[in-house]
C-alpha cells in the first residue's frame, strides 16, 4: 500500500497557487526528503498530509484515507519550530499526549527520553533546541503512526544535536518500520537518511522517486567542445567552456562514445541540477496512482 | 482531549478563583459595615466583561501565536473535538464562577422587591448565567476569527459592554410599555435568557467554523 | 548485546553508504575478524551509532546474502556463513615480496606501487590478463 498519494493535488491562498498538479506515490517504510527552495509549497504539502490544510483541487491520501477525523491517528506531525506547550512539564507534555492519543506508547516516550537525559520534571521553555526537538519526535514516535512528517526537523541545532535528533528518528524508523517525510534546505545532511526524494519547484513535483534510481539513472558527461554524445539520454543542463562540454543528463542506456566520460553524481549534485533547470521534471507517470484510483 | 482543556485552563482557574476570594472579602465587608452595601452586586455587571475577555478571547488565538494548534490538532482527534472541550470548560469555569458569585450576594442581601431597574436584576434567575455564557461565545468568537488575542479582548470587551448596555436600554424601554411587576418580571427574564443564548449559540458555532473549517495560517 | 564489529563512515569518500557497509563486512571477513556463526550488528545497532537509514544496513546485509557470505535468520539476525580469509600461500607471498623489492629498487615509491597494482587490478586489465 502506498504511503502517500496525491492525485492531481492543488492548494490555492487567495490568489497564488502554492501547490499545483501534484502527483505522488511514495511506498510505504521509505524515509522521504522533501527538498525544494523557498517556497516552492514544502510546508503547504507536509500540512495537507496531516490534515491541517485542505486541498483546493485534487486529493492526498495517507495509506488510503484523507488525513481528516480518525484517520489523524495514523500520522504526526512536527512543525518547524517544534510548537509545544511552553509552560507544560515534560511529564505533563508526556499526560497530552497520552489523553490525545489512544495507541499513545508513554512507557517507551519515558524510556527515550530518559536515555536522553531529558528531565520529567522540567518545563518546556527551560529545554534546549535539541531536547525540544527530541520530546516533540518523541511525542510523534510514542503516538505508535505509520506516518511522521518532519517540517525541518534539523534547522536551528547544533551538529552534535542533528545528530542525535537524526539517530533517534532512525531508531524509530528500525524499530517499527514506519515512513518518514521531512523537509530540509540542506541537501547534504540527508544523504545517509533517506532513501526517496521529491524536489518540489514552485508548487509542482521536479523528480519523485527512490534515491538509488536517481543516482543510478543521473551522470554529469564531459567531452569535447562543440558536439554531443551518442545514445539515449535527455539534458538536463550544460555548462560549455572553450574546450569542453558538461551535461547534466539522464542516462537511459550508457554512453558508447569513447570521447565522452560518465561521472556519478550524488545527491547535492542531482538536486541542485534539476533546481538550475526549473522546468525539466522527472517523475514516474501519474498514469500509475490514477489507474489505483479506478480500481 | 479534556485533560488538555482542563490543563490549559488552570490559570485560569486561578484567576477565577482570585475573583471568588475577592468577592467574598467585599461581601465580608459590606456584611460589616452598611457604607458599602450593594457594593459587590454593582460590580457583578463587570464580571460578563473579565469572562468575555480572559475566558473566551485566549481560546484559540493563543494556540495561533504560539503555534500549538500544530501540535493540537495533529493528535488523534478531530479540530472539532479539540474546540467543542475547550468551549465547554470555558463556560464551564464561568458558569461555576457565575453560581458562586450569585450565592455569595444573595446570602448578603437584605430581602427586596425586584423590579427592572434593581441592582438586583443582572443577579437573579438565569440572567447571571445567559451573560457569562454569551460573554464567553463572544470572546471565543473574536478569537477564532481574529487569531491575536489582543484585538479579540479588545473586541469581546467593547462586544460584551456595547450588549450590556443595549440589553439595559431594552429593559427599560419594554418596561414602560409593559410596566413589569415582581410578579411577572420572570418573563422579560426570560426573553432575555433566551435572546443571550441564541446570539452565545451562533457566535460559539462562528467560533467553531472558523477554527475547524477554515485554513490555519 | 556487544558488537563483533563497529561500522564507521567516511562521509567524504563519495562511496554509496551501503557500499561502505558492504566493504568493511568483507574486510573483517578477510582479517578473520568475522568467523562462520558469527552475529552482524543488528540493524537497530548499526543505525544507534551511525544514525543512518535502517533500510541502507538491510540493503547492505541483503547484498551480503546474495553473494553467499551472510544468511538473515529471521527473528534472530543475521550470521557469517563463510570466511574470507585467504588461504596461507608461501609462494605467492614470497613472489609478491620479490616484486617489492626488484620495484624498490628501481626507485618506485610506495604510492606508485600502489598504483601499478590498481591498475592491474582495473576491469580493463583484467579481461585482457
Amino acid at each position: 500500500m502506498t504511503a502517500l498519494e496525491a492525485t492531481g493535488l492543488g492548494k490555492r491562498y487567495r490568489d497564488t497557487w502554492a501547490l499545483r498538479e501534484v502527483f505522488l506515490s511514495v511506498p510505504r517504510g521509505r524515509v522521504v526528503a522533501l527538498v525544494g527552495p523557498n517556497g516552492a509549497g514544502k510546508t503547504t504539502l507536509m500540512r495537507l498530509a496531516v490534515g491541517l490544510h485542505r486541498p483546493t483541487t485534487g486529493h492526498l491520501r495517507v495509506f488510503g484515507a484523507e488525513p481528516y477525523g480518525e484517520a489523524l491517528a495514523q500520522v504526526a506531525y512536527v512543525a518547524q519550530d517544534k510548537p509545544l506547550y511552553d509552560e507544560f512539564t515534560v511529564n505533563e507534555m508526556l499526560n497530552v499526549g497520552r489523553h490525545l492519543n489512544p495507541r499513545f506508547d508513554l512507557a517507551g516516550a519515558r524510556d527515550r527520553l530518559a536515555d536522553l537525559n531529558i528531565p520529567g520534571r522540567a518545563r518546556v521553555h527551560q529545554l534546549s533546541g535539541g531536547q525540544r526537538a527530541q520530546l516533540a519526535i518523541t511525542l510523534a514516535v510514542a503516538k505508535r503512526v505509520d506516518l511522521i512528517v518532519l517540517d525541518e526537523p534539523l534547522a536551528s541545532l547544533d551538529p552534535l544535536a542533528r545528530h542525535e535528533v537524526m539517530r533517534g528518528l532512525m531508531m524509530a524508523v528500525a524499530e517499527t518500520g514506519l515512513t518518514v517525510l521531512l523537509s530540509s534546505h540542506v541537501v547534504a545532511e540527508l544523504d545517509e537518511v533517506c532513501d526517496h526524494l521529491v524536489l518540489l519547484s514552485r508548487g509542482r513535483v521536479q523528480v519523485a522517486g527512490d534515491i538509488e534510481d536517481i543516482l543510478r539513472a543521473h551522470r554529469m558527461l564531459t567531452g569535447p567542445a562543440g558536439m554531443m554524445p551518442g545514445g539515449a539520454y535527455e539534458v538536463i543542463g550544460e555548462d560549455r567552456t572553450e574546450r569542453q562540454t558538461s551535461l547534466f543528463a539522464r542516462l537511459r542506456e550508457p554512453i558508447p562514445d569513447p570521447r565522452w566520460t560518465a561521472h556519478e553524481l550524488s545527491l547535492t549534485d542531482v538536486v541542485l541540477g534539476y533546481m538550475r533547470s526549473p522546468m525539466s521534471t522527472h517523475f514516474p507517470p501519474p498514469v500509475l496512482a490514477e489507474r489505483d484510483d479506478v480500481a | 482531549m479534556s485533560w488538555l482543556a482542563f490543563r490549559q485552563h488552570r490559570g485560569r482557574m486561578i484567576g477565577m478563583g482570585l475573583i471568588v476570594v475577592l468577592w467574598g472579602g467585599l461581601a465580608g465587608m459590606e456584611s460589616y459595615s452598611p457604607v458599602l452595601a450593594g457594593m459587590s452586586a454593582v460590580f457583578f455587571a463587570y464580571v460578563p466583561l473579565v469572562f468575555g475577555v480572559f475566558l473566551g478571547a485566549p481560546v484559540v488565538s493563543r494556540e495561533f501565536e504560539r503555534g500549538t494548534h500544530q501540535f493540537a490538532w495533529t493528535q488523534s482527534f478531530s479540530r472539532s473535538q479539540w474546540f467543542w472541550w475547550q468551549a465547554v470548560v470555558a463556560m464551564g469555569l464561568a458558569l461555576a464562577t457565575t453560581a458562586y458569585l450569585g450565592t455569595v450576594v444573595g446570602l448578603i442581601t437584605p430581602s427586596f422587591t425586584l423590579t427592572v431597574d434593581s441592582v438586583m436584576y443582572p443577579l437573579t434567575g438565569a440572567v447571571p448565567y445567559a451573560w457569562g455564557v454569551f460573554a464567553v461565545a463572544t470572546g471565543l468568537m473574536w478569537s477564532a476569527i481574529t487569531r491575536w488575542t489582543t484585538a479579540a479582548m479588545a473586541a469581546s470587551f467593547f462586544g460584551v459592554a456595547a450588549s450590556q448596555f443595549i440589553a439595559e436600554g431594552l429593559r427599560k424601554r419594554s418596561d414602560a410599555v409593559s410596566q413589569w411587576t415582581a410578579e411577572n418580571l420572570w418573563i422579560l427574564q426570560s426573553a432575555e435568557v433566551e435572546i443571550l443564548l441564541a446570539l452565545a449559540a451562533a457566535m460559539t458555532v462562528t467560533a467553531w467554523y472558523f477554527t475547524a473549517r477554515r485554513n490555519p495560517a | 548485546m556487544t558488537c563483533l564489529i563497529d561500522f564507521t563512515l567516511d562521509r567524504k569518500s563519495g562511496t554509496a553508504t551501503y557500499a561502505q557497509l558492504i566493504q568493511q563486512v568483507e574486510h573483517a571477513l578477510r582479517l578473520g575478524l568475522l568467523m562462520p556463526g558469527d552475529q552482524l550488528p543488528t540493524a537497530k545497532q548499526v543505525v544507534g551509532r551511525l544514525a543512518i537509514n535502517p533500510n541502507t544496513v538491510l540493503r547492505a546485509y541483503r547484498e551480503l546474502e546474495s553473494r553467499g557470505l551472510v544468511e538473515a535468520m529471521p527473528g534472530l539476525g543475521t550470521f557469517v556463513r563463510r570466511s574470507l580469509v585467504a588461504p596461507h600461500d608461501p609462494e605467492l607471498e614470497a613472489a609478491l615480496g620479490a616484486w617489492v623489492a626488484t620495484a624498490r629498487a628501481a626507485g618506485l615509491g610506495d604510492d606508485d606501487m600502489r598504483s601499478l597494482l590498481e591498475f592491474a587490478l582495473s576491469p580493463g586489465q583484467r579481461e585482457t590478463a
